[in-house]
């Protein structure tokens, strides 16, 4: 469904990813892991368009994305959420996830003036729609709270279902479970693999290797910016590279 | 909030300049002091779209009403167009002048984007101070009569009050039908995180761009009766002074809702008057306002109100819950 070949960025000299190439299968849950500084967020904006990459392609369901701007990624199907919470902190919970609702509404500065009944409907529509998010994500108690004076487990819950109020093929996930205890990680794992079970695929750049583990389809695994492995759980656990890269080596072991 | 409560809240915001015009009929004074409420009110509204709604900085007010201004009273005053016509051209040119600063400054954020829009409306002042063949220069333009309503015979001051309220309402309504609809959803998205906004699917240059001729457009009508209503213009009726004036009732009523625009241009342009004689003071007056404002009541007063109210109403609708749990 998204496949990655040779994406390369350079900040001044540094390679922050280094001709990496990777395959995102249709409906399934791939993570990306890998130390600090590996690169994985890096790809993760080249992906979502926040960053242009300096050579490869970038091609999801056969379209070439890569050269578009992010909104216009979004509108072929791509959602995520980041890192560092990106909602609107005095805005309700509702309309945060009614955000995530733009593409599904066509009004304009004319017709949002003018509100005739077609943009009445439309905005009782998206409404509707982001209160049906809010329920499949199990926070519609939350409709008329205002982010700034939740948790931070549940900002990132509305993230998710702003996300996924848009509908998308693809929901990518930046390092979902920081900041969250173990009981809310669990949480989020199940409410993870609960998407991929309705169909949708799920790239994740993730530090929490329960989480990672106990969810992962497939596991694509970076350090300095390259990629140094890549398989299913069991196979990158016992991957020397990938112990290497997350343990170091002693001195005199290097070769081996 | 229901359609109802909209619609009430509406009926009484036209009909308080309306009302209270009709009160103080006979006093040219108290009619000029609401024409000055309602100009700046406009202005105000502008800049509350623009800064409070989409977090995008503007000290450009000065510059778009001086526009809206020049283009106006040259209509009239070298083309005879009735202002009807000179207020919708102000609008009109206001606006493109506004699409065409928003896309050089695109990436600039924040206080870059305060000095840019400073120096814009710097700009315009030079303009209308050099250009002597269009703008008579430093000697400034007039010679044009107030605009009345035909078949009325009501105080002239208070037939043009009648027509500002109509622009003023217009103003409010536009942006007040923005902001609760997807389009201010994509605003504050623009304001709070840019990045969310775009990995929502929204075109924040589209957005940013739209903005701000928006709010250039609201400005250079105000601009328009400005000069109809002093029927006099040169460059120094647009200093600098004008946008931070502007900026220091947006903070005083709430930069974030369009409404403490109104209340902050109210509150100020009263306070303004016993100011009046010692114009040396007044700069200092808009500093403490700003500076005791951020300190005690950063959020303005309308937002702050709305705030309060709606907590209370939480804790009734909390405290029920818990009389019908038990």
């Amino acid at each position: 469904m998204l496949s990655i070949t040779g994406a390369s960025k350079r900040f001044g000299g540094v390679h922050a990813v280094d001709a990496v190439s990777f395959e995102v299968p249709r409906g399934k849950i791939v993570a990306l892991i890998g130390p600090n500084g590996a690169g994985k967020t890096t790809l993760f904006n080249l992906i979502s368009g926040f960053l242009r990459c300096d050579s490869g392609s970038i091609v999801f369901e056969s379209k070439a994305i890569e050269g578009l701007p992010p909104f216009r990624r979004a509108s072929h199907g791509i959602a995520r959420t980041f890192q560092h919470v990106q909602l609107l902190p005095q805005s309700s919970v509702l309309e945060n996830v009614m955000v995530g609702l733009h593409l599904s509404g066509r009004a304009g500065v004319l017709s949002s003036v003018l509100r005739p009944r077609s943009q009445r409907d439309e905005e009782r529509r998206i409404e509707e729609a982001a209160r049906e998010a809010l329920r499949r994500g199990g926070i519609e108690h939350l409709a008329d709270e205002t982010p700034d004076s939740l948790s931070y487990g549940m900002q990132r819950r509305i993230e998710v279902a702003r996300a996924m109020a848009m509908n998308p093929k693809l929901l990518m996930m930046d390092e979902p479970a920081a900041g969250l205890n173990d009981g809310e990680t669990e949480d989020l794992g199940r409410l993870i693999r609960g998407l991929r079970d309705t169909g949708i695929t799920v790239l994740i750049v993730e530090h929490s290797m329960p989480l990672v583990m106990g969810i992962s389809d497939h596991v694509v695994v970076l350090d300095y910016g390259r990629k140094i492995a890549e398989g299913t759980v069991d196979e990158v656990r016992a991957n020397p590279k990938v112990i290497e890269a997350y343990l170091g080596v002693e001195e005199g072991q290097s070769d081996a | 909030m229901s359609a109802r409560s909209v619609l009430l809240e509406r009926g009484i915001i036209l009909l308080l300049p309306v009302m209270l015009g009709a009160l103080v009929m006979n006093s040219a004074y108290f009619l000029t002091l609401l024409t000055f409420i309602l100009i700046n009110g406009a202005i105000a509204m502008g800049t509350c779209f623009c800064m409070g709604r989409a977090g995008q900085i503007t000290l450009a007010q000065s510059g778009f009403v001086a526009i809206g201004a020049y283009v106006a009273m040259l209509l009239t005053l070298r083309f005879g167009m009735p202002a009807g016509i000179g207020v919708v051209s102000a609008v009109i040119v206001s606006g493109l002048v506004g699409f065409a600063l928003s896309l050089p400054i695109m990436k600039l954020k924040g206080h870059y984007l305060g000095l840019v829009t400073l120096a814009f409306s710097l700009v315009v002042a030079e303009v209308a101070t050099h250009w002597t063949s269009v703008t008579n220069g430093a000697s400034g333009l007039y010679g044009i009569k107030m605009p009345s309503i035909p078949f009325l015979e009501l105080n002239p001051r208070y037939e043009f009050l009648l027509m500002l309220t109509v622009y003023w309402f217009a103003v409010y309504v536009v942006a007040d039908n923005l902001i609760r609809s997807r389009y201010g959803r994509a605003m504050q998205a623009l304001k709070y995180s840019e990045w969310g906004a775009q990995s929502s699917g929204i075109d924040i240059t589209r957005v940013k761009t739209e903005v701000f001729a928006i709010s250039a457009a609201m400005m250079g009508g105000a601009g328009a009766f400005y000069a109809y209503f002093i029927q006099y213009i040169g460059p120094e009726s647009f200093t600098l002074e004008l946008s931070i004036t502007v900026i220091a009732m947006c903070i005083l009523g709430g930069m974030t809702d369009i409404r403490g625009a109104l209340v902050g241009s109210a509150l100020v342009s009263v306070m303004n008057e016993p100011l009046r004689a010692y114009p040396q003071v007044q700069p200092l007056v808009y500093a403490l306002i700003i500076i005791v404002m951020i300190i005690f009541l950063p959020k303005g007063i309308v937002p702050s109100l709305v705030g309060t109210f709606a907590n209370r109403r939480k804790r009734r609708r909390l405290a029920g819950a818990a009389t019908d749990a038990t």
